[in-house]
């Protein structure tokens, strides 16, 4: 605080608080407004030394200190750093955070915008040495608290269910919860009890599922008005249900089963006999994952209602065809001609070139860099960005789909648009070094850039295909066919000319061909400059293939009208 | 390409010249009088292609290098097979047909690897950064040209050339 004479600087105070559960927050006086008080008494009395509260309330209700993304946090970090207060005023230190990590992340914006903060029930100053080891010490010991909490729910879940209760969670068809426990709901046992007898009749979880639509169960489950009991029979749901052991009087608990305290819906034996059936019926898998043809965007790619695009193959001749298909394109027959279905090829190349770009582009990098409070060294970040880049070109799909899921939030398509979200917070981190895992960066809100590129589907011969409309956007693709064909073209115009005459017939035996190819071929040695360059250098309309050129007839002769028919 | 009104009704008009002037073009842009019996279509487009060459500018160096690369090539093949036909003449006739340079295969490779000497030129938007005696070089890739310190340039080797004071390749001096 620097006094000028006599004046005193205005020092505009900020109150934070916050509480972790949301119980009694509904009462007219709750506890956020106990903190405040406090803190607003402790302003009034350091008035003279030119304290003053801001109008601004910083409060979070129901949100645990341990994490970073809390809206009123987060809203006060961000007037901080942009120097509208100077100091923090909380009830006690647990109140800012909890973690030891987020709270050095915290002090480190305070102490770059100059602002302090003070506990009110907490006497301490944190511009000293001492006070720092006394601030960390309550910090340590507030982490502690919160691990050894966890620890303590996580010992009692665990030695519950070895009890046997029932632990919450989706309540399993055929019960009812009462009291935290599972009691038979006999008209939905029933129907569990019908499930089983008949999938080992059926032997098919596809065929138990169309079945168990068709009888007039749906309307049983439609009475109890819950949305996932109205689930139940899809098949996903129903191969959870066949192998859930809750059913025999089991409480599962990781990879251990204990008895549990509620009854029995099924006779051991079936639901034996029904795993023995579902272990039989299960592919055999020779590894987790299917290495080959990797789906690099699943989960990713978003439709325009916010729905995850499915990953989706089909196989002809031993090949593989990867697309990113629409859940209703997937589910229903009704509505096929709705939704998406992408190649998948084509899609992942345009999001790794972005990547790329995003990448290679230092100067749009080092501006991001320097964004990013922590660090000074842009350029071993840069260098970093380029082993980063050969790092994702020689890693194998499955590195490759870990480092995409890193750095890029989802990819929204729109009819016409599609938009990568990247995660910069996460790639700037990457590159100077700071590890997000350890700082808590991984819960504050992430720094997100959109990435638009227009586009459009078209047929390219019997290939379905995005086309962006900004060129930059894709990677050139040199079509050889089409190259030869220009080349060829070019070369016949020079067997003719420069051999001092040559005929037609000559320079087709010349080139083991005969006459009408050569006639065919020679009008494209006449393209426009601006075509042929484009496809040596594969950078041509998409659409536009050897077998289309060879077929125009009556190209014309302007370059402008040959461009504009080529170019659409 | 923007349309150019005179230019285009100039093309037009070249469909209605007589014969013998269309051979006089072909002559003055190839050299060499057109072959027998060519359709009077390529002679109209020759003309055509020269005329709006000669207006908007031809093929660009790469271009030009690769149809060279590519002809020098297939030039080399024939030869070698016709320097192994004729050696087989003596014994065995039918294994010149062995090498036949028209065979697919080659042709594609040959174009491939002709093409591949053509890189794009960096697009619009790009922007380099090159140090150069410890200073820090900017240039942005317009649509227009290539900007550096506020002024277009034609070429990036116009560009290293103002930097450097001597004459550098400019994709090499950048780095492309």
């Amino acid at each position: 605080m620097s006094g000028n004479g006599n004046t005193v600087r205005r020092l505009r105070c900020a109150i934070y608080t916050r509480k972790s559960t949301e119980e009694g927050l509904d009462q007219d006086f709750n506890s956020l407004d106990a903190q405040r008080e406090a803190c607003a008494a402790y302003i009034a009395s350091q008035a003279s030394l030119g304290w003053k509260l801001v109008p601004d309330r910083y409060d979070d209700g129901g949100i645990s200190g341990g994490t970073m993304e809390r809206p009123a946090l987060q809203r006060l970090l961000t007037d901080v750093r942009e120097r509208r207060i100077d100091v923090v005023v909380v009830y006690k230190i647990d109140r800012l955070t909890r973690s030891l990590s987020d709270f050095a992340r915290i002090v480190e914006i305070f102490d770059e915008a100059e602002a302090s903060f003070v506990s009110v029930t907490q006497q301490f100053n944190t511009t000293t040495s001492m006070g720092r080891l006394t601030l960390n010490m309550l910090l340590s010991f507030a982490q502690f608290e919160r691990e050894v909490t966890a620890e303590r729910i996580r010992d009692k879940i665990a030695a519950s269910k070895k009890k046997g209760m029932w632990m919450g969670g989706t309540v399993p068809l055929g019960y009812r919860a009462q009291n935290r426990k599972l009691i038979v709901h006999e008209q939905e046992a029933e129907i569990v009890r019908f499930l089983f007898q008949r999938y080992l009749e059926l032997k098919s979880v596809r065929a138990l599922s169309k079945e168990a639509k068709a009888q007039g169960y749906a309307a049983t489950l439609k009475e109890t008005d819950d949305p996932v009991r109205l689930r139940s029979f899809c098949r996903g749901n129903l191969y959870h249900l066949l192998s859930n052991p809750i059913y025999v009087g089991k409480i599962r608990h990781r990879d251990q089963l204990h008895d549990g305290q509620h009854e029995p819906i099924v006779e051991p034996d079936v639901f034996a006999e029904t795993q023995a059936l579902l272990a039989s019926q299960a592919p055999q898998r020779r590894s987790a994952t299917n290495s080959t043809g990797t789906h690099l965007l699943t989960g990713l790619v978003r439709d325009e209602n916010g729905d995850v695009l499915r990953s989706a193959h089909a196989n002809k001749k031993g090949t593989r065809y990867r697309y990113y298909v629409s859940k209703d394109k997937v589910e229903g027959s009704d509505n096929a001609l709705a939704g998406w279905r992408l190649p998948a090829a084509q899609l992942e190349s345009v999001v790794e070139h972005q990547l790329t770009r995003v990448l290679t582009d230092r100067a749009q990098l080092s501006g991001w860099i320097q964004e990013s409070a922590y660090t000074s060294d842009v350029a071993t970040a840069l260098d970093r960005s380029t082993a980063l880049l050969e790092g994702y070109q020689s890693a194998v799909p499955l590195e490759k789909l870990a480092m995409l899921r890193h750095f890029i939030q989802a990819v929204e398509l729109l009819p016409g648009q599609l938009t990568i979200v990247f995660d910069v917070e996460a790639l700037t981190d990457d590159l100077t070094g700071t590890r997000a895992s350890t700082t808590g960066a991984a819960n504050s809100t992430p720094r997100l850039v959109r990435i638009e590129c227009p586009f459009s589907l078209r047929r390219r011969g019997v290939e379905q295909c995005l086309i962006l409309h900004d060129r930059q956007a894709r990677a050139p693709r040199q079509d050889d066919a089409l190259i030869s064909l220009v080349l060829r073209a070019h070369l016949f115009l020079r067997q003719l000319t420069e051999g001092g005459g040559r005929s037609l017939s000559e320079v087709a035996t010349l080139n083991n061909t005969d006459l009408s190819e050569v006639s065919r071929l020679l009008p494209l040695a006449f393209l426009a400059p601006c075509i042929t360059e484009t496809i040596l250098s594969g950078t041509q309309p998409e659409h536009l293939t050897a077998q289309r050129l060879s077929r125009i007839s009556d190209l014309p002769l302007s370059w402008a009208r040959q461009q504009s028919l080529l170019a659409d | 390409m923007r349309a150019d009104h005179k230019l285009e009704r100039e093309v037009a008009a070249i469909c209605d010249l007589p014969r013998e002037e269309l051979v006089a073009a072909w002559v003055k842009a190839h050299g060499c009088p057109p072959p027998k019996g060519v359709k009077r279509g390529l002679l109209e487009r020759s003309a055509a292609w020269h005329l709006q060459a000669r207006r908007l500018g031809g093929l660009s160096t790469h271009a030009r290098r690769a149809i060279r690369q590519y002809t020098k090539q297939r030039e080399m093949e024939r030869q070698v097979a016709k320097g192994s036909a004729g050696a087989d003449n003596s014994g065995c006739v039918a294994s010149s047909d062995l090498v036949r340079p028209n065979s697919v295969g080659t042709a594609g490779s040959a174009a491939a690897s002709a093409a591949a000497m053509i890189k794009p030129p960096p697009a619009p938007g790009t922007r380099l950064m090159r140090e150069w005696n410890g200073r820090m070089h900017v240039v942005d890739i317009t649509e227009d040209g290539i900007l550096f310190d506020g002024k277009l340039y034609r070429s990036l080797t116009a560009v290293a050339r103002r930097i450097t004071g001597t004459h550098w390749s400019g994709p090499r001096f950048f780095g492309l």
